[in-house]
C-alpha cells in the first residue's frame, strides 16, 4: 500500500512538468493570434442588420423571467438613489418660467399691436 | 437717434392693462382678508363689533391708505407690483431710475384721477412719445419693461423696430 502511494506521487511528477510546458504553448499561441488579429476589420465585415434580423427577440424575451428579474431589484435602493423632490422641483420650475415667459411675450406683442392701432388712429407713422 | 435712454423700452397698454386687473384682484383678496383679520381683532380686544359694510367712511379709509401702501410701498420698494412683476414691467423715474418714495406715492393717490377722468388718463399710454399716462406725467415716472429686481431695463430691447413711441 505504501509502495503504491508512493508511484502515484512519482507519476504525477512526471506529467506535471509536460502539462505546464503545454499550457504555457498553447497560452502563447493564443496571444500570437489574439495580437494578429485586425478586430477592427473582422467587425467591419460583419453585417450587423442581418445578424440582428436573424434575433428573435420575442423568443429571448420568453426566456426572461421578468418576476425573478423584479425580485432582484431593490426598487427602495433604486428610489434612494434618484433626486426625486428635486427633479420635480427642477420641472415645475422650468415649466413656470416657459409658461411666464409665454405669457409676457403674448402681452408684448398685444402691445405692439395697440401701438400702431393708436398709431394708424392718429395717422403717424 | 433718440437720446432717451429708455427709447424702445417703455411698456404698453396691454401689458400694464393687465398687470393692473392682475393688482386689482390680489389687493381686493388681501383688503378682504385684511378687513376680516382687523374687524376680527377689534372684537376680541375691545369688544367692540365694527360693521365696515355700513361704516362708508371707515372703508373708504381703509381703502384709500391700503391703495397707498400696496402701490406706492411696490413701487418704492422693488419698482414693480405683483401684477408688474408677472408682466415683467416696472416703474422707474422718467431719466429711468429707481421711483423715489414720494414719487411713488405722488403716483399711487394720481392714478384714481386717471381712472376718474373716464379713462382719458390712460391715452397717453397710446398716443404719448413715452407711453406715460396722466399719473405718470404728474408723478414725473415712467414704465418700461424689465426684470423685477434688476435696476437697469431691458435694455433697449425692442429699440430700433419701427412704430410708435
Amino acid at each position: 500500500m505504501v509502495v503504491g502511494r508512493a508511484m502515484n506521487r512519482s507519476v504525477v511528477r512526471v506529467t506535471d512538468l509536460p502539462e505546464r510546458l503545454a499550457q504555457g504553448v498553447a497560452e502563447r499561441v493564443v496571444a500570437l493570434v489574439v495580437d494578429a488579429l485586425d478586430f477592427d476589420a473582422l467587425l467591419a465585415r460583419v453585417d450587423i442588420d442581418a445578424l440582428l434580423d436573424r434575433v428573435d427577440v420575442a423568443a429571448v424575451l420568453d426566456r426572461v423571467d421578468i418576476d425573478a428579474l423584479l425580485d432582484r431589484i431593490d426598487v427602495e435602493r433604486l428610489v434612494a438613489r434618484i433626486d426625486l423632490a428635486s427633479t420635480m422641483a427642477g420641472t415645475a420650475t422650468s415649466a413656470a418660467e416657459e409658461t411666464l415667459a409665454a405669457l409676457r411675450r403674448t402681452t408684448e406683442r398685444g402691445d405692439d399691436l395697440a401701438a400702431r392701432w393708436a398709431d394708424r388712429l392718429v395717422r403717424r407713422t | 437717434m433718440s437720446s432717451d435712454p429708455l427709447d424702445g423700452n417703455y411698456a404698453g397698454a396691454v401689458s400694464r392693462l393687465a398687470a393692473y386687473v392682475v393688482d386689482l384682484a390680489a389687493m381686493s383678496v388681501l383688503l378682504t382678508a385684511g378687513s376680516a383679520v382687523v374687524v376680527y381683532l377689534v372684537a376680541v380686544i375691545t369688544g367692540h363689533q365694527l360693521h365696515l359694510s355700513s361704516d362708508r367712511d371707515l372703508a373708504a379709509v381703509g381703502l384709500a391708505l391700503w391703495w397707498v401702501f400696496y402701490f406706492a410701498g411696490s413701487w418704492a420698494t422693488t419698482g414693480w407690483t405683483p401684477g408688474m412683476g408677472l408682466f415683467g414691467v416696472r416703474v422707474v423715474r422718467a431719466d429711468g431710475t429707481p421711483a423715489s418714495v414720494p414719487a411713488a406715492v405722488l403716483r399711487a393717490m394720481a392714478l384714481p384721477l386717471s381712472v376718474a377722468l373716464f379713462g382719458l388718463g390712460f391715452l397717453g399710454i397710446l398716443f404719448q412719445a413715452q407711453r406715460r399716462a396722466l399719473h405718470d406725467l404728474i408723478a414725473g415716472t415712467a414704465v418700461i419693461y424689465g426684470p423685477p429686481g434688476s435696476n437697469a431695463p431691458r435694455g433697449a430691447r425692442r429699440r430700433g423696430r419701427s412704430g410708435p413711441r
